[in-house]
């Protein structure tokens, strides 16, 4: 299946792309390792080595709707699904 | 995003794509104006330091639309219950910005100064807690930073 990230703030100069598509077959974990060999210094804005999650400071969008397990494994995606990371905001 | 010359919604805009005296001349089209006695606008601009006093020499802003426009939609609809209150809209723009370039404006019709004024206030407290926008600050050493 077919998911889409979207890149925003730091995600965006880091990949200097606005979106991308990732072929995967199971879960956050899969998406998660694919876009970490892709894009090492994302591994460090997202990933927590301490509790192996995802930060507590990142937002987990899927499809619009926040998603509140960090745990990549319990987190199941689909045909479609579009996904964004979100760091903490910051209004002008 | 403006379905007409006059109608304007709540939300992100490109940098360009709308100005301050649009909005007001928009919130005055609102159909229970004539209650109203009073029009409060706020404008955050570019600051030329930093929060830790760095010299900032321009900033970018960006923006999850869909997110943010339904936050500040939610925004506008909660303080437009406050007693007083007619009209609330809220515009951040996003995009590349110099110093002193306009990067957000609330505009607020009230019946009285006094309800229109602490709503502002509010609605400033409340989308830089609650929209998805970011800002990166660019400094006079070469260095940027996004401010979380």
């Amino acid at each position: 299946m077919n998911v889409e990230v979207l890149y925003f703030a730091e995600f965006k100069d880091i990949t200097s792309k606005e979106k991308e598509v990732f072929e995967v077959t199971t879960n956050m974990e899969e998406l998660l390792s694919l876009l970490f060999q892709k894009y090492e210094s994302l591994k460090n804005l997202i990933w927590d080595e301490k509790t192996k999650k995802i930060h507590s400071l990142i937002s987990i969008i899927i499809n619009n709707q926040a998603i509140h397990e960090k745990d990549p494994s319990f987190i199941n995606l689909k045909d479609k699904d579009s996904i964004a990371f979100l760091l903490p905001i910051s209004g002008g | 995003m403006q379905s007409n010359e006059n109608s304007v919604r709540s939300g992100i805009y490109h940098k360009g794509e709308i100005d301050l005296e649009r909005i007001i001349k928009s919130v005055k089209t609102h159909p229970e104006i004539s209650k109203a006695g009073s029009i409060h606008t706020f404008t955050g601009i570019v600051r030329d330091n930093s929060i830790k006093g760095k010299p900032v020499i321009s900033m970018k802003i960006d923006a999850y639309d869909d997110l943010a426009n339904k936050s500040i939609a939610r925004i506008c609809e909660t303080l437009k219950q406050e007693k007083g209150i007619i009209n609330v809209k809220i515009i951040h723009l996003k995009g590349d910005f110099e110093l002193s370039e306009d990067l957000v404006y609330v505009v607020v019709a009230s019946a009285h100064r006094k309800e229109g004024f602490e709503v502002i206030s509010k609605a400033v407290d409340m989308y830089k807690k609650e929209i998805a926008v970011w800002k990166r600050e660019d400094f006079s050493d070469g260095t940027s930073e996004w401010i979380h």
